[in-house]
């Protein structure tokens, strides 16, 4: 077991992409590793020879195949999605798979500075010798272009919009100026960016159309239907419990049955069936969320019980998930319980009984 | 053997290989797969004004009404073939079953599967087993997105070997196809029917080599194999003697690309006309590949025209974006699913909405067909023309829009009856046609309500008018009948009470007194067991609409009068038990009142007094929602049965400190609804609440000055000033007396200030 808490998905899936490459029958765009094809396949899952590639994003296969050729032509690529959709995700083994190397990020937040989007300098070295190749100091974009790869910027819409619109001319003109230098670096073939936003932030440094217009946009829903949700919830769970050692049985489909559905019908607002309307929480509960609740209530039942997920665990890492900070959630959760789960019948009778006691406790 | 040439239907590369084949044959006859009667239409496809599409529509006079329609575009291989047929004079003809035919087989066998299903539970259980079977179409939707996917790239844009890759897909649909016992039985019957007309051919002296059939790709197969023995074998006279028959009309109507696009069964629909149409111009013009570049610069267009940003360089980059999707499926060109997905990235900004409506117009279009005068003729089409020439408003029969206004009045200036009454019945005529959905004409609002004896239309002419008449026909052989027939469709689909009150009203204006009485029946029945409170009071609404005409539609009202009356006893009985409704409903709860108050005051046969007793009975009663019981004391005020005395002791009542302070309120505002001069004039009433609210603590008064203000909100300005005049003559302030507000205490300015921290009056 590696010392490392979270591997990048190149040196994870590090087999599937060599034998994807050894495998490789058609054209390479210039800059990739591998061709769309192949990065499809890596994205989607498939066979290659006798290997089988796990799926790594499940469900719209079609947005998959545009984010791709998107990034076949000169365009850059703008994921959108409410949060925990996997867009990170998406971009990151993206990235893995077109370069084999994930890790030239930038991760967008109210402190980012047009200095981490181009360049700065080691100022120790700049007082000392003046401007000089030396003293610079490359953002992860710089050496995208250098070298002619992807560099992924996360939450971009959470940047100032002076900082955001730095990116307009690194875009266009696929060149970056150092004045001080008196230099120019022009892109390599196969830069691009593959920037993520987050409806949620909407509003918050909304980004201009002249920005907008670079990126080609995908916006990735949520999961579609339960049966897609609990396959990414399973295939996750999976890979997670093998890096995590959580020292406990993975979750029952049973279990892993009833989260997506509490999951799916709080978000859609509505019940399964179509027949009872459900109040909404303010938070998100994202497909992301019901993987990391479910690891939560792992990691409980492998620390302080029997290592097997009991409805009292999963109770509380639901109550933990659906009730954010607010009074309210609480309120809400009790009527999806009284009004939902406790007409159900089986196993949902446990977990009805847990949940209320649990909110009873808390309130 | 014949040439087999099998297409797909609606396929603008069909339509261009098979003429290119037709050319290279040179045949003597071309057989055609559609009904064989429908041959007769043939020479007529030539002229030269007809505008494609168009279809052949073939219909039942008996009920239940079948149909069956061939549409055709421009871009329809059966289309091409036969104007080259026509060109070339060569012999060319339908050889499936004639549509009579047609429309009873397909009713035995359906009804034979029926009987079949009610009786043995095991075959239902048999066939939801094989429906999870996957099929083909379903199999081509996993691997392609979409099968019309697969269709567009394997055949549409295939340069060459058209008919080879047609044929494979149609044998390998015969392979794969699991549909029902019925459907194979059907394709046996029509197949066995096509190898006895080809048979007939040859028999008739013509060469094999000579004959070319043009069949969906499905059938080639089955008409092809000739094993031994055969497995379809060619129907023989007696075996067409024994199959049911029944007897059809036919016509030629124009039809458009919306209607291609929503068009499923024979034929087959097309589900983005426009788009093929497209790529029918390009294919002829050998550059298929300009077909992508097409549709995205007029989906820019389309977008601009819309108000949104669309640029050529996002053209350009949607260009981009779709071509290397192509590649990445393995595509030679992008199909209209890449260029659909392009233009939502592109374009819309990763989502659907700016690029719906410009997807909808650039993929179905609005072209609609056009066929020279009396080509298409059904009864109904006949009778339209007789009744504009008759009603003078065939000069109304233009593509600009004319605004006709009518006088429903006897006109005493003339001599014959006819003309006397012509705008009456220009207006039946119309209120028809609006009926029917028939878009020619649409009726104006009126400025003045009460003016029934004039009605204002815009009347204008559309080929679209046509085709909504040719479908009318299936409904009655005159405009007359298939209005009638539209409107007992509609009652027996949705038998509730307001369809049936509204197809009286519409009975009423069309002119059509049988229908009337007959619906009044129906009205009659349904109504003996409904207690829908609400749903009475707008039924009242309605037939109000046709007592308020009188006799101006020269239509006998009598029966209209007598339901009126006898709704009028069944709902004043119900009034209480309804009154006590959420605050959400009490609009439409005093919408109803003021219906049945109209009703009394309208119809000089019903005796008010009951309803009166009722209202009397509202002003007390305390458990009904008390804006209501406000609103009967204002009605009965009005109406002068009450006395401001009688008002005076209801308002000292309902101000009386026992009552809660909202339902106070809640009950003024319903007293406020009406005669609002009236109770200004009388100061005594502006004492009484002056005293109540010097009563209430100042708690209480936070607590309900909201509703009081709501209250008073439908006053004007002028009556609020009045109102301030009131109380200042009752506070003995004398008007000129400027002091007002001087005399405001520094206590009352704290108290204000911290009422300003207290209330958003913003919200307010």
């Amino acid at each position: 077991m590696s010392e490392i808490q979270r591997q990048s998905a190149e040196h994870l899936f590090q087999e599937e992409i060599n034998a994807l490459i050894k495998a490789e029958k058609h054209p390479i765009p210039s800059g990739w590793k591998m061709s769309p094809r192949s990065v499809y396949t890596y994205i989607v899952g498939g066979k290659v020879g006798k290997m089988e590639i796990t799926p790594k994003y499940i469900g719209a296969n079609r947005l998959v195949e545009i984010a791709i050729s998107t990034l076949v032509t000169d365009r850059s690529l703008l994921l959108i999605g409410e949060p925990g959709t996997a867009k990170s995700w998406l971009s990151e083994h993206l990235t893995a798979a077109i370069n084999g190397d994930s890790t030239k990020v930038i991760q967008g937040t109210a402190g980012t500075t047009e200095e981490n989007i181009r360049y700065t300098w080691n100022y120790a070295l700049l007082i000392a010798k003046g401007p000089s190749d030396d003293a610079l100091i490359k953002s992860p974009i710089f050496h995208a272009m250098e070298t002619g790869s992807i560099a992924r910027m996360e939450e971009i819409s959470r940047c100032a919009s002076e900082v955001q619109d730095a990116l307009i001319s690194i875009l266009s003109e696929k060149r970056i100026a150092i004045p001080e230098l008196a230099k120019e670096i022009p892109a390599k073939k196969g830069f691009s960016i593959i920037a993520t936003a987050n409806t949620r932030d909407k509003g918050v440094n909304d980004m201009s159309s002249a920005l907008k217009r670079r990126f080609n946009i995908v916006v990735l829903p949520s999961p579609a239907t339960i049966d897609q949700e609990m396959e990414i919830v399973k295939t996750r769970m999976e890979q997670l419990s093998k890096s995590l050692d959580l020292n406990a049985q993975l979750p029952e489909d049973d279990v892993v049955e009833k989260v997506c559905t509490i999951f799916k019908e709080i978000r859609d607002g509505i019940t399964l069936d179509k027949k009872q309307k459900i109040k909404q929480p303010s938070g998100v509960l994202s497909t992301a969320e019901a993987i990391s609740i479910l690891a939560n209530s792992m990691a409980l039942a492998g620390s302080f019980g029997k290592g097997e997920v009991t409805s009292y665990d999963l109770a509380a890492a639901l109550q933990g998930a659906i009730v954010k900070d607010e009074s309210s959630d609480g309120k809400i959760f009790l009527e999806y319980i009284e009004n939902v789960m406790k007409k159900r019948e089986g196993s949902w009778v446990e977990l009805y009984k847990e949940c209320k006691k649990l909110n009873r406790e808390v309130k | 053997m014949p040439k087999f040439l099998g297409v797909r239907h609606l396929s603008p590369n069909g339509a261009f290989h098979i003429v290119q084949e037709l050319e290279r044959l040179q045949p003597k006859v071309v057989l055609i797969e559609g009904p064989s009667d429908f041959t007769e239409f043939m020479p007529e496809l030539s002229h030269k004004d007809i505008k494609p599409p168009f279809a052949i529509l073939a219909y039942t006079k008996e009920k239940p009404i079948k149909t069956i329609v061939l549409p055709m575009a421009i871009y329809s291989p059966e289309y091409q073939a036969i104007l080259w047929c026509l060109e070339h004079k060569i012999e060319c003809k339908f050889i499936d079953l004639p549509s009579g035919l047609f429309v009873a087989l397909e009713e035995t066998l359906l009804q034979k599967e029926r009987e079949e299903q009610e009786v043995n539970e095991e075959v239902v259980e048999e066939r939801e087993e094989s429906v999870q079977v996957r099929s083909i179409y379903q199999m081509l939707d996993e691997q392609f997105g979409s099968y019309e996917t697969f269709w567009e790239s394997a055949i549409e844009h295939s340069a060459i070997n058209y008919f080879e890759a047609v044929n494979q897909y149609g044998a390998g649909l015969r392979e794969f196809d699991q549909k029902s016992q019925y459907d194979y039985a059907m394709n046996y019957i029509r197949e066995s029917y096509m190898k006895k007309k080809i048979e007939d051919t040859i028999a008739s002296g013509i060469e094999q080599e000579d004959v070319v059939v043009i069949t969906g790709s499905f059938h080639v197969e089955g008409l092809k194999e000739s094993g031994e023995p055969a497995i379809i074998t060619p129907m023989t006279e007696k075996e067409l003697e024994s199959l049911p028959v029944i007897v059809t009309h036919k016509t030629l109507m124009p039809y458009s690309y919306f209607k291609l696009s929503k068009q499923a069964g024979y034929g087959a629909g097309n589900y983005a006309p426009n788009y093929y149409h497209m790529l029918w111009e390009e294919i002829n013009h050998g550059r298929i590949e300009q077909v992508g570049i097409e549709y995205l610069t007029s989906i820019a267009r389309a977008m601009r025209e819309a108000g949104h940003n669309a640029s050529s360089a996002q053209i350009i980059d949607a260009m981009n974006l779709a071509n290397s999707l192509a590649t990445l499926c393995g595509r030679p060109y992008p199909v209209l699913a890449d260029l659909q997905d392009a233009s939502m990235t592109c374009f819309g900004e990763g989502e659907l909405g700016s690029v719906a409506y410009a997807k909808t117009l650039v993929e179905i279009g609005t072209t609609i067909g056009y066929l020279p005068d009396g080509m298409s003729n059904t009864s109904i089409q006949q009778d339209f023309q007789n009744h504009t020439k008759e009603l003078k408003l065939d000069s109304y029969i233009t593509v600009t829009n004319n605004e006709l206004s009518l006088d429903l009045r006897e006109n005493i200036h003339v001599k014959t009856e006819k003309s006397a009454f012509l705008d009456l019945n220009r207006s039946f005529f119309l209120h028809r046609l609006q009926v029917l959905g028939i878009h020619f004409c649409s009726i104006l609002r009126q400025n003045q309500d009460n003016a029934t004896f004039r009605e204002k239309w815009n009347v204008q002419w559309s080929t679209e008018v046509e085709m909504e008449l040719v479908e009318s026909s299936l409904l009655g052989d005159t405009i007359e009948e298939a209005t009638i027939q539209y409107m007992k469709n509609n009652i027996e689909n949705n038998p509730s009470i307001s369809t049936i009150t509204y197809e009286i009203l519409n009975s009423f204006l069309c002119g059509l007194p049988q229908a009337l009485e007959e619906f009044i029946v129906v009205f009659q029945m349904e109504t003996i067991d409904s207690t829908d409170f609400l749903g009475f009071s707008k039924c009242i609404s309605h037939l109000m609409t046709i007592i308020n005409y009188g006799s101006l539609r020269r239509m006998d009202t009598d029966s209209i009068r007598q339901i009126l009356e006898n709704l009028y006893n069944k709902v004043v009985l119900m009034v209480e038990e309804n009154m006590d409704c959420d605050d959400g409903q009490v609009k439409e709860s005093m919408y109803a009142i003021d219906i049945i108050d109209s009703l009394t005051v309208e119809l000089e046969e019903i005796d008010d007094t009951s309803w009166l007793a009722i209202l009397d009975s509202l002003t007390d009663n305390l458990t009904i929602n008390q804006f209501l019981s406000g609103y009967a004391t204002a009605l009965l005020v009005e109406k002068g049965y009450y006395t401001p005395a009688h008002v005076e002791n209801k308002i000292i009542f309902h101000l009386s400190s026992s009552m809660e302070g909202s339902i106070t309120a809640n009950w003024l505002e319903g007293l406020c609804m009406k005669n609002r001069y009236q109770l200004i004039l009388n100061l005594n009433i502006w004492k009484y609440f002056d005293e109540y609210i010097e009563r209430l603590d100042w708690e209480e008064f936070k607590r309900i000055v909201l509703f009081l203000r709501r209250a008073f909100t439908k006053f004007s300005s002028n009556e609020k000033d009045s109102i301030v005049d009131n109380l200042r003559e009752l506070w003995g302030i004398t008007i000129g007396n400027s002091s007002i507000n001087t005399e405001i205490s520094s206590e009352t300015l704290e108290q204000l200030a911290t009422m300003d921290e207290e209330f958003d009056f913003d919200d307010i």
